[in-house]
């Protein structure tokens, strides 16, 4: 009641010096709004790729040909190499009771026309079993059937990017396009899938069967890619290490020579893919965070202004019967009022930019009330921290003294 | 009341030692009116603190209502300013963003309890002082002499015994001062303990005792009928 009654007059102090108030609080509504939103942001990072791997299928390994190197977090073929074929496939797929499905996909970049329109795509054959692998599935018409696949059909699923560019809004599907010099019927389009996470546009793919790209249209006897997938998450080492030494065996490698092929872990690649954005978030968010101790210095000094303008009205508390802790909780509220009122704005603030984030489809940013309160939390400690300083200064001066030395 | 025996205070300021005070005896009983007289440097500014418990001697006993006074830690020492002790000082010292009303309430935050009627009480001593149309002014919006009147009725609402006042008319015009030097004369007929800080022979000629400083020293005492 006694601290309710003060607190009412701390506040008309405060508003009195709106400009120096203000000042003090802006560092706490910065740096509250910058962790909410840097949070917010990397739950919606790690929200995209666990999206983008769950849809892949994430009990999978990826056997490329040819060694791949990461260039920026993005994998990048070093060599073109014709080794990897159909019988390595189907020797997987017998290699051990871990391993559930195999799909092999082979791809090339090539011109997709449809009489006069024309785009460049990747054209990507692939087999019955990798269609389910990957997940693929279609907004209108249908996928491949069974029945043709590995007879040579000329029958195509259309990304959405392609069907746009080559029928402008007309449906596609029962027309005919050409791939090459090739013409294919259309019985499918996929849905809008968007950019993967190495950056490659998904909707720019033409999926045709995997024995028509081979041997009527890319006219090539070697795979460039097989997915295995595993029966579960925990198999996918056995599955990696096996592959690899019945890999080596089929293509006759010497012990000292290096694989022709490259082994991707979906789950590693999944917890490496999470950690990056996890670090972004951890940097800007300490960043943030230097803005709280900022803000927190800002405090401070708003504060010893007001203990040396206020000596008179110290002095003349202590007179009339304040004790020393009243004083110091006197100045501890007001601090903690000016880091309360910065932290709720911020968090306003905050998650005011991260739905216009969404809104606006800037990046995808989910709200986390936990880093909200945290946050919030980190921002009244910090004026309570950098409050004691001239609250206790406050406290300690003589009483005599601050009457006689204010004006 | 009050007893001073042999007080001392001596300032230190970077190392160099000042006697202020050199062994004063003091005695105030109930419902008294003294001023404490002198020109500037006498110490009469330092005993005043000491008697109001806002400094502490370097030596000499302090008793108050029979309490040792130098023995008191400083949450009794605050307690018995709140409670015992009424100040007005020469610079009133009002919160200058409070109304009137709040000011002359600010005492009864600090008190142990309270009172259900701090409102009504605190009207009635701004009413009794002349206020009662300036309640919920600013201090900014009212002259010296007013001001000065919102700190008495400040000092008042805790109903102390005693009453200190530090040159209470230092900053004010003529007829101000003598409005406010009457309080005082009333504040002593109803019973206040009164002890008035001057330089001013006639804010002094109001008192029963008056004690003259000089140099850390009471030089002479004049007491009239």
């Amino acid at each position: 009641m006694r601290y309710g009654r003060n607190l009412s007059i701390s506040v008309g102090i405060l508003m009195a010096h709106r400009l120096r108030t203000s000042l003090s609080v802006a560092g706490v509504v910065v740096g509250v709004a910058a962790i909410t939103v840097v949070v917010s942001v990397g739950n919606g990072m790690k929200a995209d790729i666990e999206d983008e791997f769950r849809a892949m299928g994430s009990e999978l390994v990826v056997v490329r040909s040819g060694r791949f190197r990461s260039h920026g977090g993005r994998p990048h073929q070093i060599a073109d190499v014709t080794t990897l074929t159909e019988e390595d496939a189907e020797a997987l797929q017998g290699m051990s009771s871990d391993v559930k499905a195999v799909g092999p996909c082979v791809s090339r970049p090539m011109v997709v026309k449809n009489g006069t329109l024309s785009t460049q795509s990747t054209v990507e054959a692939l087999s019955f079993a990798a269609v389910g692998i990957r997940n693929l599935s279609v907004s209108s018409g249908r996928l491949f059937l069974a029945g043709e696949m590995g007879v040579r059909r000329t029958v195509a699923v259309l990304g959405a990017g392609v069907a746009e560019n080559l029928f402008e809004g007309e449906d596609p599907v029962g027309r005919l396009i050409t791939v090459g010099r090739l013409p294919f019927r259309v019985i499918g389009v996929a849905p809008t899938l968007g950019t993967d996470i190495n950056g490659n546009d998904q909707d720019n793919v033409v999926y045709i069967p995997l024995d028509t790209g081979m041997r009527r249209l890319f006219h090539v006897t070697y795979l460039q890619t097989i997915y295995v997938k595993g029966v579960d998450a925990a198999s996918l080492s056995r599955i990696e290490e096996q592959a690899g030494r019945l890999l080596r065996t089929r293509h006759k490698l010497r012990p000292q020579e290096e694989d022709d092929f490259t082994l991707q872990n979906q789950v590693t690649m999944l917890e490496a893919a999470l950690q990056t954005s996890a670090s972004m978030t951890r940097l800007v968010g300490s960043v943030g965070a230097i803005c709280l101790v900022v803000a927190g210095i800002g405090v401070l000094a708003v504060m010893l202004m007001s203990v040396r303008e206020r000596r008179g009205e110290i002095g003349l508390r202590r007179a009339i019967g304040a004790r020393q802790s009243d004083i110091l909780l006197q100045f501890l509220s007001e601090a903690a009022l000016l880091s309360v009122s910065g932290g709720l704005i911020g968090l306003a603030l905050g998650a005011l930019a991260v739905a216009l984030a969404n809104e606006l489809q800037w990046a995808r940013a989910d709200f986390s009330v936990q880093a909200a309160l945290l946050s919030f939390t980190v921002s009244v400690t910090v004026g309570l921290l950098f409050g004691i300083y001239p609250a206790r200064k406050a406290a300690r001066l003589h009483p005599a003294v601050a009457l006689t030395s204010a004006g | 009341m009050i007893r001073l025996k042999r007080i001392e205070k001596t300032f230190r300021n970077g190392g160099v030692d000042t006697p202020v005070l050199k062994g004063i005896d003091f005695s105030l009983d109930e419902g008294e009116f003294v001023a404490l007289m002198g020109t500037s440097g006498t110490g009469k500014s330092t005993l005043m603190n000491i008697l109001g418990c806002l400094d502490r001697a370097t030596a000499g006993q302090y008793e108050f209502d029979g309490r040792d006074v130098v023995a008191l830690d400083d949450v009794e020492l605050s307690r018995l300013r709140n409670e015992k002790i009424g100040f007005v000082f020469q610079q009133f010292h009002l919160l200058p963003r409070s109304s009137a009303l709040t000011n002359v309430m600010l005492p009864l935050v600090y008190a142990s309890q309270y009172p259900a009627d701090a409102r009504e009480r605190a009207e009635q001593l701004l009413a009794m002082v002349g206020l009662k149309d300036r309640m919920g002014y600013l201090p900014g919006q009212l002259s010296g002499g007013q001001q000065q009147r919102v700190a008495i009725a400040r000092a008042l609402i805790n109903r102390p015994r005693l009453i200190l006042a530090d040159e209470p008319t230092g900053n004010l015009d003529r007829q101000s001062a003598l409005d406010i030097l009457d309080l005082f004369s009333d504040l002593h007929r109803q019973g206040h303990a009164v002890v008035i800080v001057t330089h001013d022979q006639e804010v002094a000629a109001r008192a029963r005792r008056v004690l003259h400083m000089v140099d850390g020293r009471f030089e002479r005492e004049e007491v009239r009928p």
